[in-house]
C-alpha cells in the first residue's frame, strides 16, 4: 500500500479503472470478437473447401488426362488395324476389280473379234454371191448364142441316156 | 365327195386304164336321176377329178429346141414305167437355156441348164 502511495496510485481509482477495463474487455469481446471470429472462422472454413475443392479438380484432371490419354492410345490402335483391314480390303478390292477388268477386257476383244470374223464371213459371202450372180448372168445372156443346134441336141440325147 | 368322185372316174377307165367317152356320157346320164343341187354338185366334183386324171395322164415335155417323135417317144416309154401317160406335149421353153424338163402328175424329171444354174445360185 505505501508503495502505491508513493507511486500516487490510489486503490479505489485503480480498482474502478480495472472493473471499466473488465467491463470493456466484456463488451468487446462479446460484440466485436465474436462476430469477427465467427467470419473469420467461416472464411477459413471457406479458403480450406476451395483448396480441397481445387485439389479434388486437380486430381479429377489428372484422371481426366490419363483417360483421355489411354483412350487417345487405344483410339490409335484401334485405327492402326482398321486402316490395315481397310488397306488389305482394298487392295483386294483392286486387285478383284483389276481381274474382272481383265477378263472383261478380254472378253470384249474376243467378242469384237467374233464380230469381225461373221462381219468379214458375211462380207465375202455377199462378195461371193454378187460375183457367182454376175457370172451366171453373163452365162445366161451368153448361153444362147454359144450353145448350138447340135449342142441342145446333145443335152437332149444326154437326158434320155441319163433318163434311161 | 372326193372319194364319190374317183370312183366314178375309175368307172370311167376301161380296162386298159384310158379314159373312156361312152362310159363318161353313160354316168353323166345316171347322175341325171338325182336331184338338181346333189347332181351338179357331183357332176362339178366328177369332171373336176376327171380333168384331174386326164391331166395326171399328160407328158408335159418341156425344151429349147423341138424334140422329135422319136426322142418323144423313148421318154414317153421310160416315164411309163413310174407313171401311165397318155400323151406327150412338148413345150418349147427357151428359158431353159439347155436340156429338158418332164412334168407328169407329181413327177419332175429335170436336166435344164435353167435348173443347174438355180441351183449354183442358191448354194451361194
Amino acid at each position: 500500500m505505501e508503495i502505491l502511495k508513493e507511486f500516487g496510485i490510489k486503490p479505489e481509482l485503480l480498482l474502478a479503472q480495472i472493473i471499466n477495463f473488465l467491463i470493456l474487455l466484456f463488451i468487446l469481446r462479446k460484440f466485436l470478437y465474436a462476430p469477427i471470429l465467427r467470419v473469420l472462422k467461416k472464411r477459413k472454413d471457406i479458403i480450406e473447401k476451395s483448396l480441397k475443392d481445387a485439389q479434388e479438380i486437380e486430381s479429377r484432371l489428372n484422371q481426366i488426362s490419363l483417360e483421355r490419354e489411354e483412350k487417345l492410345k487405344q483410339a490409335g490402335l484401334e485405327a492402326a488395324v482398321i486402316l490395315d483391314i481397310a488397306t488389305k480390303n482394298s487392295q483386294q478390292i483392286i486387285k478383284v476389280a483389276h481381274e474382272k477388268a481383265q477378263k472383261d477386257a478380254a472378253r470384249l476383244a474376243e467378242k469384237t473379234q467374233r464380230a469381225l470374223e461373221t462381219e468379214r464371213e458375211k462380207m465375202f459371202g455377199e462378195l461371193r454371191a454378187k460375183v457367182s450372180q454376175l457370172v451366171i448372168m453373163s452365162f445366161e445372156k451368153v448361153a444362147s448364142k454359144i450353145i448350138t443346134e447340135k449342142d441342145q441336141k446333145e443335152l437332149i440325147e444326154r437326158s434320155v441316156k441319163e433318163l434311161n | 365327195m372326193l372319194k364319190i368322185s374317183n370312183k366314178l372316174v375309175d368307172m370311167s377307165l376301161d380296162k386298159a386304164g384310158n379314159l373312156s367317152e361312152s362310159r363318161v356320157v353313160s354316168i353323166s346320164n345316171a347322175l341325171k336321176s338325182l336331184g338338181e343341187v346333189e347332181r351338179f354338185t357331183i357332176l362339178k366334183a366328177f369332171y373336176l377329178a376327171l380333168v384331174k386324171r386326164v391331166q395326171s395322164r399328160v407328158m408335159r415335155l418341156e425344151s429349147v429346141l423341138e424334140v422329135n417323135a422319136h426322142i418323144q417317144e423313148t421318154l414317153k416309154k421310160l416315164i411309163s414305167k413310174s407313171r401311165p401317160v397318155e400323151k406327150v406335149v412338148n413345150v418349147i421353153n427357151p428359158n431353159l437355156l439347155g436340156g429338158i424338163r418332164i412334168k407328169v402328175d407329181d413327177l419332175v424329171f429335170d436336166t435344164s441348164l435353167r435348173t443347174k444354174i438355180d441351183g449354183l445360185e442358191r448354194r451361194q
